[in-house]
């Protein structure tokens, strides 16, 4: 959702994205001018803080600095080059026509028994194929989940992390469908007693139910207010679930 | 003290001595150095906490400087911005490889103590520089405060922000946005 994608501008300013939040934040940028302003203005900011933390560096550095640039070669200035030379015309080679001469004694067909031989045979080819659809027509019916939806909606995204015994917890948000896909492998079993509840985690750090998941491997959808979910958590629960979390997370994803 | 032209802003003569080494000019490129090294250096040696690491590292971003001053775009920003980017980024990935992250110091208090300066008169525009910032930021809220501090001067993603604060998901980039925003303002900072 675009406005948690705003307000990564000021942990962009200072390198604080992590590789995949700092490629999507770029997109981000292409296309919200606001954000690029506001960028530019914290990322100001920076040399101010540097101030702070100065420290001169050992002047075997600074010797060690030039000698290097001496046997460094500079990179070129980016400039547009010019358009290549279109490549001349090929001159187009002379055909001789080939002059067809009629067959002398060729037998003609008569073009009425021709055309009325054609449209016989299109005829019984139309019977056959009328009848067969009347005999074949079958609508499948396929019931999609709403889970299904939003692994195939093209506008998905995913987040994935992986649980201290080795699991893997993984969510996926279609912003157009408003949903959000919870799938877990391989998680360890809560015990007796208990099961795994997911939660969805508001902008102010509040933690909402969002469901229980029944199984160790599976998926499900999550309930609640996906669009303004800034995270999704996982904690093991008694089997009915708890109004909020009573144990410390499983599994922490923060939605971009 | 670095001889300034009248008239010029020290942003100006920066980005003036950028053009000069762009075309291959030593001392341009030394006075660059001397003008902005204890930045650079200071903050990466933040960054990574290790002497010769962070020697290497600012070894490696002042030939980078060299290398592609051609690039650099004073309609993008400032000079000093330009190489403290590239400083950072470098320090960053520096920490990120998996090698280095156990070399680490991660104990935030442990770097909270004031680095000493050195006292020599030619830093005295920059001390004076930074009691202005260091103002600046204890008028933040401490999470602000903290979460500008260890996203920046300490390298780390918002999300391990969050961890080493014990907040929320989400919120520490909240914080370390809007502390900027406030220093930014109350520093009367333009791009």
């Amino acid at each position: 959702m675009s406005e948690d994608l705003h307000s990564l501008s000021g942990a962009y300013a200072v390198d604080a994205l992590s590789d995949q939040e700092r490629a999507d934040f770029e997109v981000h940028l292409d296309r919200c001018e606001s954000c690029r302003d506001e960028v530019d203005s914290l990322r100001a900011v920076t040399p101010l803080l540097a101030e702070t933390v100065a420290v001169t560096p050992p002047p075997a550095l600074r010797a060690d600095i030039m000698a290097a640039i001496r046997t460094t070669r500079q990179d070129p200035p980016v400039v547009d080059e010019p358009a290549a030379e279109a490549p001349a015309v090929a001159e187009p080679a002379v055909v001789e026509p080939v002059a067809t001469a009629p067959t002398e004694g060729a037998t003609v067909v008569p073009l009425r028994r021709r055309v009325s031989r054609q449209w016989a045979a299109l005829a019984a080819a139309a019977a056959l194929v009328v009848g067969g659809g009347v005999t074949w027509q079958v609508v499948e019916q396929v019931t999609t989940s709403a889970a299904d939806e939003v692994l195939a909606a093209a506008d998905a995204q995913s987040w994935q992390t992986t649980t201290a015994d080795g699991g893997t917890v993984r969510v996926v948000r279609s912003d157009q469908l408003g949903k959000a896909v919870l799938r877990v492998e391989g998680l360890a079993d809560p015990g007796s007693g208990k099961a795994y509840q997911a939660w969805l985690q508001d902008s102010s750090g509040s933690m909402v139910p969002a469901g229980i998941m029944t199984s160790t491997d599976g998926e499900m959808l999550l309930e609640g207010d996906v669009d303004g979910a800034a995270g999704v958590g996982l904690t093991t629960e008694p089997a009915a679930g708890s109004p909020q979390p009573t144990t410390a997370p499983v599994a922490l994803i923060e939605l971009g | 003290m670095v001889d300034r032209a009248p008239g010029r802003g020290a942003g100006e003569q920066l980005a003036d001595r950028l053009r000069q080494v762009a075309k291959g000019d030593e001392d341009a490129f030394a006075a660059l150095y001397d003008e902005t090294a204890p930045r650079v250096h200071g903050l990466v040696l933040r960054v990574l906490r290790n002497p010769s690491q962070s020697e290497e590292v600012t070894q490696e971003v002042y030939l980078e400087v060299w290398r592609g001053a051609s690039r650099f775009d004073p309609h993008k920003g400032s000079a000093i911005g330009w190489l403290l980017t590239m400083a950072h980024r470098r320090a960053v990935d520096r920490v990120r490889s998996s090698q280095s992250a156990t070399v680490r110091d991660d104990s935030w208090h442990a770097r909270s103590r004031d680095v000493a300066f050195d006292t020599t008169a030619e830093l005295a525009t920059a001390r004076i520089e930074a009691r202005r910032v260091r103002s600046a930021l204890d008028g933040l809220t401490q999470v602000q405060r903290e979460a500008v501090s260890l996203a920046y001067l300490g390298g780390y993603t918002h999300t391990e922000v969050a961890s080493l604060l014990d907040l929320p998901l989400g919120t520490a980039k909240t914080r370390i946005r809007d502390g900027l925003i406030r220093l930014r303002d109350q520093l009367g900072v333009t791009p």
